[in-house]
């Protein structure tokens, strides 16, 4: 007893200096939550120090002793457990010994693929030789872990892909996402053409298509919170994409931010999951398919040591960019009438504006704007692990990394920081392990402003003065130069004056997770396992921009009170999960049962408070308090959001004969986010696979050697949606009745709101010819949603203003396909050569709709005030179209006659005149083929990998030619250079564009709408693997050492050129990576 | 063994933990706003949902400008100082009667909206005031009750004889709109006059038989506000005796002194009922009269066609150092004059603008007794009213029964200038709208009084 209490106080030390530790770390952080986050951490810590020591050593007899396998063959490794001495392991030779062990103990031996063997030790028998006998069923085989159970692969039958952690590595060393995305042909990124490739901009994925109508039209998503708080809460995050897959980072819900900024090197594998099968256990949150995440996890090993670094250069990838010159443009800018007038006295003027810029060009001023915010960037990951534990039972890995994401625009980068402590114990029955990670990361986002401003600029105009100074207005003005009247196109700023200014932008978080799981076997067959995981972040961001910076130019006000802004958001995330699960394996001869039950139960809470400030004249007045204030519009505002869930699910799986398998689970969850008159929502899932292969019938021949069918079916759920479910009171700020505040019901909210929910249908079938050289495997899929959360159309005499209901359906439909083949594979010459193709198509059509959304697509067929709403290909959302559907107006093209373009309308006249009216669904934006293909050549140590994706039979709204060629503004921008190449210039002319004395608005036409296939090298890798036997590598105690070079993004060849990467560039990555043990 | 008692431990724990604590955990508050059963916890929540609706029925767009000196003093013809095309679509198109304008249709469907947005706050405080008895004090518990019932009446009324049809005595059956009394996402049912007059007036009796007799709450709707606004609605019922009862109540009651000076010109002690106006909202009046474009106003024309001829007065208080123009003077020179009663700037005044008058007592009263032909009763009741606004004392003799309603419609013009009343007058009375008095602008071909439903 007073052992245990002395141990108490010792960890209670232990306890203070990892307090002031921690303390000193998060020297930002509100301190409550660092005590109560210590505190926590420490009560893990006491919980494990207590379990360790609780096994005291008592005396008695040295046991020696050789364990074989069947064959006689000594294994090693094998793990060796005893009640009162511990864990220890076998030699390499086999043999082991253990000292002091009493009489009658029992000593257990248990290894990876064997069937326990125990024994108890007889009073002078010493001396073991222990037989271990293979698993017998195939357990020991793959296993498909869903993040809730496990199952062999062989009897899952649902539609999963496992991805190894080295596979993505090879695939690029440094981002998971994009790794992922590459390899699984359902998983598809959302490719954001204005952000390109900013490492601050978290990509989009969905899986198997999108059963979710936009955000914009259900209200669904919409956040007030700020960007850097709501990508790191568990909730909001969903909220942003109501199609992201659910992710599951070693058994916990986590975000995308999370994975996006994890170390690539620590995955061990990951696991799709796709159909109804696969993931109906996680019931209301499993529609739009699951990803989990495995880290590695510490081996029984000698004490090991793992480095890899990457260096990694990206370079900005401008070839889409076709601009006019300095000449073109002032020839183009003359023939549209720029510098002409009909009044005398104006045109004078305009000519010497003309003759101005003139001198320009031929003083041979072409400055190439697109070049001066773009750099290579070069950043750097180091990887650093450390495991250890080798026979005993406590293992432990430290591990820890920095990443430096380097974007190609000055200034923008991306730094995460983590840590990582992961400490296991393995007793005989009991198995616990907790892991602390403190991850932090810190986004800068760059101060030359978006790209975009500098593809519009001038070529004619300057870099800097005679001095070499960078001028914030680009040209003298009228007076200055004596010109009769002022420049055409108004005052020319120069966007990279900011980048001279003292301007904050950037956003960081910090965050903590500590996962503590157990893992107790009760019997052979039943096994109990529990999970608590605690995460909190603490995100912030700040921007400042002086009374100076570009943005304010045409803002009126005072420089000292408006002028100059600040903002700066504190927010706080937190998570606790909890988990249950029993699981219980048996065969009985002929029979195998696995079944699992657990309970789990989640409660995520976000709160933000963001404050903006106004009033710097001058750029050294750049902290919050220095600024003048709030003005009369801006005021202080916070957004706190709580989510809670609860869900349990019984899954069961029987297989007779090793061939038949069904396989059934059930579901019951419960969110906060539910009506209150719905809040838990049952799901299910059936489903049933055939090893066609093990049949009596099927003899072992050399064509087919595996054959596998499986079919599901099931309800799961989608959670993504705001809480509409309360009625919610808001006071009356800003009036009093007779100084008595007031509230108001402030949307009624609808207390019947329902879980969206999808059925799947999915069935598939994998095959292996030719000895396994072959591996084909097909899955189709049908995924009908229902319950989609619409606004309703309710009589304005109910008194409610927006009200949503579960209205929508869709369905989505498509098919993922892979083979794989081994072409060459000489293990005698060491030479392998693998490639591997998939293909995949997921499309979604609407089943139905609110009659609200027709007002919503009324609103889209509107002009707008600028008359420039219509320029861009407007959704419309009508049962029966698929939802990536292009509306635009049937183009005739260009009319040579006149140059004008000819529109057929609906009832199949031709007309001259653009009308909303007229818009008709011309090409599905969603390709009929995505998917990629790769190739893996080993040569002895050389390793040369290959990865592309291509997409074939997609079409899109060619967007820039409608901006840069026709819609541009050329007194203001700079344009393509097909603006004086291309268009219409006189009849006759059998051209794609109109004229450019034609200033009309270019509004949705078919004309505009291309096919984008394409084909995109995204990785090319090669590796060496230096050979053990090297002096040198002895010399350094390297084991295995290895350097490897990836290029990604290495080139694109597509049907549609348009510009890509409007407001921040694409880049292509170069990176070079080394990697050792010792 | 082992399994049995597992089997025993677990799995009623899961079950008890899932079935019994889930509710519970799954009641996580949403986002940054208060759940309403967190609003209900006190008479203070109670209180301030109450209040809430005030505001509501205070905002400009409902009590605080268009329902009284703004759109509905268009339709009652209480201004005629410019209304031409340069005023602005609403106010112009407004006194043509043309409610199908975009602009006219706006106001329109923000009256209909607005209301039954209120009667929503007040189906929600009313769905819980029972349930939540226990946590008000029984002042507090019939106090806000009644109100909430009571306002649930007027606003109903209100939209009733707005969206009524024309000639409403003899259309109280024709299906009009629905009468809210809980709160309900489902389709509506419209009903007739008569229904929604009846369901009023449950309403009010049922408020009623709580509110005190004893508090004078000019700003709440109490007793008083209650038996008057009953007062108002029987006689539109033309049920003439308990309308004589009900106004005669408030009239004998002795709690309401007619004013003997004209300091007050809003005749503050006079109001039964009356609207707070925020702050903010304050300006809406100034802005609407004293911007660069001087919009709504009485000119001096004016003011002697309503107050002086035809045996009026102009020693009339409410006429009489009423009117002044944009620049604060009583001088003339000005076109747009405005009456002192809605000139906020002066600090003087309250901030309230008046729902029901005292007044309104003795002309219900007064018409009740002309209908049944007691012209002597209906002219001592009307003198009384005009002898507290300066008149000398039996002013009106020997008038015939006609002539006594004629007063009584002067009455409504004079008394409630500004405040909208006198439309539904005109609409009640079912008067010619090609012809009334104090008409500036033509209405156009086919204008009627009734405005069309928004839904």
């Amino acid at each position: 007893m007073r052992q245990i209490i002395n141990q108490k106080e010792e960890s209670n030390s232990n306890c203070d200096s990892m307090n002031t530790g921690i303390q000193k770390f998060i020297k930002s952080a509100d301190a409550r939550l660092t005590k109560s986050l210590a505190s926590r951490f420490c009560m893990l810590l006491l919980s494990a120090f207590f379990i360790t020591q609780a096994f005291a050593q008592p005396a008695g007899h040295l046991v020696k002793g050789k364990v074989v396998d069947a064959a006689g063959k000594a294994m090693a490794n094998v793990s060796i457990w005893t009640k009162t001495v511990g864990a220890s392991i076998s030699k390499p030779d086999g043999t082991f010994e253990i000292k002091n062990v009493p009489d009658g103990a029992v000593i257990r031996f248990t290894h990876v693929g064997y069937q326990p063997v125990e024994t108890k030790v007889e009073p002078g028998k010493y001396s073991l030789n222990v037989v271990m006998k293979e698993t017998v069923s195939e357990l020991a085989d793959v296993v498909v872990n869903t993040g809730l159970y496990k199952r062999p692969v062989a009897t899952f039958t649902g539609a999963s892909s496992i991805i190894s952690g080295t596979e993505l590595k090879t695939i690029n060393p440094t981002n998971v996402i994009q790794a992922l995305v590459a390899a699984e042909p359902a998983l598809r990124l959302v490719e954001n053409n204005t952000m390109g490739s900013d490492p601050n901009n978290l990509p989009v994925i969905q899986l198997r298509g999108q059963n979710n109508l936009p955000t914009g039209l259900s209200g669904q998503g919409t956040s007030e919170m700020s960007k850097a708080v709501y990508e790191g809460d568990i909730m909001s995050t969903y909220l942003s994409n109501p199609n992201q897959p659910l992710l599951i980072l070693d058994g916990f819900q986590t975000t995308l931010q999370r994975i996006n900024d994890m170390d690539i090197n620590l995955i061990e594998r990951v696991t799709i999951l796709k159909d109804a099968a696969a993931t109906a256990a996680y019931g209301s949150k499993a529609a739009n398919g699951v990803i989990v995440i495995e880290t590695k996890q510490p081996a029984s090993s000698l004490l090991r040591v793992n480095y890899s670094v990457n260096f990694t250069t990206q370079v900005a990838d401008l070839s889409s960019y076709d601009m006019m010159n300095a000449s073109e443009l002032l020839e183009a800018q003359r023939i549209k009438g720029v510098y002409n007038s009909e009044s005398n006295y104006t045109d004078i003027g305009l000519k010497q504006w003309y003759d101005y810029r003139m001198r320009n060009v031929l003083s041979g001023v072409n400055t190439d704007w697109m070049a001066q915010p773009i750099r290579s960037g070069f950043g750097t990951n180091h990887s650093l692990s450390l495991t250890g534990g080798n026979g005993s039972a406590l293992r432990f890995s430290l591990s820890a990394s920095y990443m430096n994401n380097v974007g190609v625009m000055k200034g923008s980068n991306r730094e995460n920081f983590s840590v990582n402590n992961n400490i296991s114990y393995l007793g005989r029955n009991l198995k616990i392990t907790n892991a602390t990670t403190i991850t932090s990361g810190l986004s800068n986002n760059t101060s030359w402003g978006s790209f975009r401003s500098y593809v519009q600029q001038f070529p004619y105009l300057k870099l800097t003065d005679s001095l070499g100074n960078i001028n914030k207005i680009l040209e003298p003005n009228s007076g200055q130069l004596g010109f009769l009247v002022g420049d055409p196109g108004g005052v020319l700023t120069n966007v990279m004056y900011n980048s001279t200014l003292n301007v904050k932008d950037y956003s960081n978080y910090l965050g903590f997770t500590n996962n503590l799981q157990l893992d107790y076997t009760l019997t052979n067959a039943f096994h109990l396992r529990g999970a608590l995981g605690i995460t909190t972040q603490l995100p912030a961001s700040e921007q400042y921009f002086p009374a100076d910076h570009t943005s304010f130019v045409n803002s009126g006000g005072s420089t000292i009170t408006s002028l100059g802004s600040y903002s700066l958001v504190r927010g706080k995330n937190n998570t606790v999960d909890g988990k249950f699960n029993l699981d219980y394996n048996k065969q009985i001869k002929q029979h195998a049962f696995y079944v699992s039950v657990g309970i789990s139960a989640q409660q995520s809470s976000s709160y933000s408070i963001s404050r903006s400030v106004t009033g710097s004249p001058t750029d050294n007045v750049n902290d919050l308090g220095m600024l003048n204030g709030y003005n009369s519009s801006l005021k202080p505002n916070s957004v706190y959001s709580e989510t809670r869930n609860l869900s349990y699910f019984v899954s069961g799986t029987y297989t007779y004969a090793k061939r038949y398998t069904v396989e059934g689970t059930y579901n019951q969850s419960g969110s906060s986010q539910f009506g209150t008159n719905n809040r838990t929502a049952p799901f299910w899932s059936m489903g049933a696979s055939w090893l066609a292969d093990r049949e009596h019938f099927f003899k072992p021949n050399k064509v087919i050697s595996g054959l596998r069918f499986f079919a599901n079916l099931g309800l799961t759920g989608n959670q993504n949606f705001g809480p509409y479910t309360y009625p919610v009171y808001q006071y009356n700020m800003t009036d009093d009745n007779r100084l008595q505040l007031g509230s108001l019901v402030n949307g009624y909210a609808n207390p019947n709101l329902k879980w969206q929910q999808t059925k799947k249908y999915s069935f598939g079938s994998t095959m292996s010819f030719l000895k396994g050289k072959l591996n084909v495997s097909g899955s189709f899929f049908l995924d009908q949603t229902d319950n989609l959360i619409l606004p309703l159309s309710v009589a304005p005499s109910t008194g409610f203003v927006s009200y949503s209901d579960n209205l929508g359906s869709t369905e989505s439909r498509g098919y993922e396909m892979s083979i794989g083949a081994n072409i060459i594979r000489n293990s005698a010459k060491n030479i392998f050569w693998n490639i591997s193709v998939n293909a995949g198509h997921a499309s979604t059509i609407i089943k139905s709709l609110s009659p609200a959304v027709e007002a919503i697509n009324k609103s889209y067929d509107l002009v707008g005030t600028d008359g420039k709403a219509q320029t861009k290909a407007l959704p419309r959302y009508q049962v029966g179209q698929s939802m990536s559907t292009i509306w635009a107006v049937r183009s005739l093209g260009i009319d040579p006659a006149n140059g004008y373009e000819m529109f057929q309308k609906l009832d199949g006249s031709k007309t001259y005149v653009w009308d909303a009216n007229d818009k008709q669904p011309i090409k599905d934006g969603n390709a009929f083929l995505k998917g990629s293909l790769m190739s893996n050549f080993t040569y002895k140590a050389f390793t040369l990998n290959l990865a592309m994706g291509y997409q074939l039979g997609a079409y899109t709204y060619n967007q820039t030619l409608v901006d840069k060629i026709e819609n541009v503004n050329i007194l203001v921008n700079n344009a393509s250079v097909r603006v004086l190449n291309d268009r219409w210039k006189q009849p006759g002319d059998m051209v794609m564009f109109k004229a450019l004395t034609d200033g009309s608005i270019t509004n949705a036409t078919s004309r505009f709408v291309q096919q984008n296939n394409f084909l995109d090298a995204s990785s090319i890798s090669f590796a060496y693997n230096f050979p053990r036997n090297l002096s040198w590598v002895r010399k350094l105690h390297l084991s295995t050492p290895r350097i490897a070079i990836t290029q990604n993004n290495v080139f694109r060849i597509g049907t549609i050129k348009m510009e890509r990467g409007t407001g921040y560039p694409f880049a292509r990555s170069f990176s070079f990576g080394l990697s050792t043990n010792f | 063994m082992f399994n049995r008692k597992l089997y025993k431990f677990i799995l009623p724990v899961a079950l008890l933990l899932f079935t019994a604590g889930c509710k519970k955990f799954l009641d996580a508050p949403s986002r940054y706003q208060i759940k309403a059963d967190d609003v209900f916890t006190s008479e203070q929540g109670f209180q301030q949902a109450l209040d809430g609706v005030y505001l509501q029925i205070g905002a400009p767009g409902l009590y605080g400008k268009e329902l009284q000196y703004g759109f509905l003093s268009v339709l009652a013809h209480s201004w005629d100082t410019t209304i031409r095309p340069q005023i602005g679509d609403l106010y112009y198109q407004a006194a043509r009667y043309n409610y199908a304008h975009p602009a006219v249709k706006t106001v329109i469907g923000n009256i209909w909206d607005s209301s039954y947005s209120a009667i929503l706050n007040i189906n929600v405080a009313l769905g819980k005031i029972d349930e939540k008895k226990d946590v008000l004090s029984v002042d507090g518990y019939n106090a806000i009750k009644s109100e909430l019932l009571g306002l649930r009446a007027y606003l109903h009324f209100d939209l009733l004889r707005m969206f009524g049809p024309d000639n409403p005595a003899s259309n109280l059956s024709v299906a009009v709109m629905p009468y809210m009394d809980k709160v309900s996402t489902g389709t509506s049912t419209y009903l007739p006059a008569n229904d929604i007059i009846d369901r009023c007036i449950n309403d009010l009796k049922a408020a009623k038989a709580i509110a005190s007799q004893n508090k004078i709450t000019r700003g709440r709707i109490g007793y008083w506000g209650l038996t008057g606004l009953l007062a108002r609605i029987y006689l539109y019922k033309a049920d003439y005796t308990n309308a004589a009862a009900n106004a005669g109540e408030v009239i004998n009651s002795g709690k309401f002194p007619l004013a003997t000076s004209s300091a007050d010109f809003q005749y503050l002690n006079e109001l039964l009922f009356s609207v707070y106006i925020s702050a903010p909202h304050l300006t809406q009046y100034e802005k609407s009269i004293l911007n660069s474009t001087p919009s709504l106003g009485l000119s001096v024309n004016g003011q002697n066609i309503v107050f002086v001829a035809a045996g009026g007065s102009l020693n009339d208080w409410r006429k009489l150092s009423q009117f002044i123009t944009t620049n604060g003077t009583t001088t003339p020179a000005a076109a747009v004059m405005l009456t002192k009663k809605l000139y906020f700037q002066n600090s003087s005044m309250a901030n309230v603008l008046p729902m029901i008058r005292f007044t309104e007592m003795y002309y219900i009263a007064a018409e009740c007794a002309n209908v049944n032909k007691d012209t002597t009763t209906a002219m001592s009741l009307l003198n009384k009213v005009r002898q507290a606004r300066n008149f000398p004392a039996n002013s009106l003799t020997n008038l015939s029964q006609a002539a006594v309603q004629t007063e009584i419609q002067k009455e409504y013009m004079k008394e409630f200038l500004g405040e909208g009343q006198a439309f539904f007058y005109f609409k009640r009375m079912n008067l010619d709208i090609n012809n009334l008095p104090l008409t500036k602008v033509s209405p156009v071909p086919g204008a009627v009084y009734a405005f069309p439903v928004p839904e």
